[in-house]
């Protein structure tokens, strides 16, 4: 009797836990003409934590079906990283995960109401995260924490410890039951995304943008297509910084990128810095952020000096002025920048148009140069809506 | 009781396929490098650079393991549905004494790997299910009806029970299973050619081939799967865990 309960035990195990189960109980659903609950064969290694969302889009490669959309990661209020991330991925959550969110803030004697405050929502959360992190013994837990409860966070983090096991969200999610799916879920989004906006910025938070990114016509190709990143305006040898700490995936040269370097920040988020004319890391070299990893350049498919700056999430790129924030800028500014020099290529040609003579009055009054601010007769922040120039790639 | 040792199995292999994935990860981020560079060179594959991205190495890495395990689930699950629960006890007995004494004339790699490899896969099997017990109960008894200082230690008091229960009355009927089906294998009436392919042979319409050696027999399996049971001693079977 107790052998076939083993038995059972063990065919129990196998069917949630494993791809073959998982092939079997699609399998039976679909014969059944019910649900299939089993996730994607692929989701079923611990690292695709961080990949789900990946796996489970359908190729060719869609916008992100479940991070949040542009316009809501902008709209994210300041305070601390990871707290900003928390806020963008717990208003997705169920209300079986609220009421262990709001008994996790009342454990630490923060009012739950003020959690979904604008103004003082992620601060609030990165307080909670950071007396959690101190009770748990990490930020992974301290997260997982938020959308588990304390008391399943706790236990797994207490398992983590007992096999000898970083305390990260990869090993975290292994001890708990596959019932607790969704929540690891929402947890790995957080993290995914608090790291994001943690990150720093490569080179002077002022240099100009010469091609943003999205959808635009190739200046060399000549088609409609997607530019992954962001093209900043810098003179050849300017040094570029890695955007936070993690581990060189690639330091080489094709003829695309040029010289590139790409840097796993962990937690499904990658930085790729291309085109630059030196090298200065090593693939698997452990970085912080701020290190000097290149000196920017000209090198691969380029018709200018700049630097192209990509920033994947689980795979998927995306803006990184989504993430790009006065107070994740502030230790990375760089000295004072070379001039940059007239570009050498003639300009996308661009209607001029007559400034506006009220505007002009109105900078004038104010002591502003309207040489330097005037574009197309409004103003334009300097790092966002420069016009396209040739140097982009 | 069948399905029950390839589900124990099934589950060994995944957990050593789990500890795998990252590291098939980064030798394909480094072919894809090494790749690209090559590309690099010619005009002509140019455009085929960074056409492999970040989530394709992925998407490679984990479908290879994804292979990888399949078919170790096939070379050491597959025999276990031959397992019969019908001989008394005494029978069992004798029929390891003349399996051993066999593998001990003839230790074949089939006959000596085959019952190791199963063994490790139903001891990291056993480990992955006492851990998704331990979870699980936790989670159900702390759901209002215990406190965390009874549910914690009930559950892993519980999950440790499992894992002794499991790697017993289950891992030992695994290693018998997959004893015999090595024996069985490697026995000279298995290697021997049949009468039907004596007579092709005399008569001309089949040519005499190598003849087949017990030594050979299933190398490949095991060497598919001795890797990923290296991966489950190294990383999945942290057994001392149930005592921190």
């Amino acid at each position: 009797m107790f052998d076939f309960f083993a038995a059972a035990v063990c065919l129990w195990a196998a069917a949630y836990y494993t791809p073959p189960g998982a092939l079997i109980r699609g399998a039976i659903a679909r014969l059944a003409g019910t649900h299939n609950t089993a996730r994607p064969l692929l989701a079923y290694y611990s690292g695709g934590v961080y990949e789900s969302q990946t796996i489970q889009t359908p190729l060719p490669l869609n916008l992100p079906l479940n991070l949040p959309q542009p316009g809501q990661l902008a709209a994210i209020p300041q305070g601390p990283a990871i707290g900003r991330g928390v806020f963008a991925a717990v208003h997705r959550g169920d209300s079986g995960q609220r009421q262990l969110t709001l008994a996790l803030a009342t454990r630490y004697s923060i009012d739950p109401a003020l959690l979904d405050d604008a103004g003082r929502g992620p601060e609030l959360y990165g307080v909670m995260i950071a007396r959690a992190r101190a009770d748990l013994g990490s930020e992974d837990a301290a997260v997982l924490a938020i959308f588990v409860g304390y008391s399943a966070a706790d236990f797994a983090a207490q398992r983590a410890r007992a096999e000898s096991r970083p305390l990260e969200l990869q090993v975290l999610a292994q001890q708990l039951p596959p019932s607790e799916r969704r929540a690891i879920d929402a947890a790995s989004q957080a993290l995914t995304l608090g790291t994001a906006y943690g990150l720093g910025w490569p080179v002077d938070p002022r240099t100009r943008v010469s091609s943003p990114f999205g959808y635009r016509n190739h200046p060399t190709l000549g088609r409609q297509q997607l530019h992954t990143g962001v093209d900043l305006a810098i003179p050849e040898g300017t040094a570029v910084a890695a955007t936070a700490a993690g581990v060189v995936r690639r330091a080489s040269e094709d003829a695309v990128n040029g010289r590139v370097v790409i840097i796993d920040h962990g937690r499904g988020v990658s930085t790729a810095y291309c085109h630059n004319s030196r090298l200065l890391v090593a693939v698997g070299q452990v970085i912080n952020a701020g290190d000097l990893i290149s000196e920017s350049g000209n090198t691969g498919r380029s018709t200018g000096p700049h630097l192209h700056y990509q920033l994947e999430l689980a795979h998927q790129p995306m803006d990184p002025f989504l993430f790009k924030s006065a107070h994740s800028v502030d230790a990375l500014v760089l000295s004072a920048p070379k001039p940059v020099p007239p570009p050498t290529i003639p300009l996308v040609p661009v209607a001029p148009k007559k400034p506006n003579p009220k505007l002009l009055q109105a900078l004038k009054a104010g002591g502003v140069d309207p040489a330097m601010q005037v574009l197309d007769g409004g103003i334009h922040a300097p790092d966002r809506q420069s016009p396209p120039n040739a140097t982009e790639f | 009781m069948p399905l029950g040792l390839v589900a124990l199995v099934a589950v060994g292999v995944h957990a050593a396929a789990d500890t795998v994935d990252d590291r098939l990860l980064w030798l394909v981020q480094g072919l894809d490098a090494w790749l690209d560079a090559r590309f690099a060179q010619v005009t002509a594959l140019q455009p085929w650079v960074d056409r492999i991205g970040s989530r394709e190495q992925t998407l490679i890495a984990r479908g290879l393991t994804l292979i990888w395990e399949l078919a170790a689930d096939i070379v050491l699950t597959v025999p276990m549905l031959g397992y019969r629960e019908s001989a008394p006890s005494a029978f069992k007995r004798e029929t390891w004494r003349t399996l051993l004494q066999r593998a001990n004339q003839q230790p074949t790699p089939m006959r000596i790997m085959r019952p190791i490899l199963t063994g490790i896969f139903a001891l990291a099997g056993a480990y992955a299910i006492a851990r998704m017990v331990d979870g699980a109960l936790f989670i159900s008894l702390r759901a209002g009806v215990a406190g965390d200082g009874v549910a914690q230690p009930l559950a892993r008091a519980i999950a440790f029970l499992a894992f002794i229960h499991v790697s017993i009355a289950l891992g030992w009927r695994a290693v018998l299973r997959a004893l015999q089906h090595a024996d069985a294998l490697s026995s000279p009436a298995a290697t021997a050619l049949s009468a039907a392919e004596r007579l092709a042979i005399l008569s001309g319409q089949k040519k005499a081939g190598k003849p087949r050696s017990p030594w050979s027999l299933g190398l490949i399996g095991t060497a598919l799967a001795t890797p990923l049971a290296l991966a489950a001693l190294i990383d999945a079977l942290p057994l001392l865990s149930f005592f921190r």
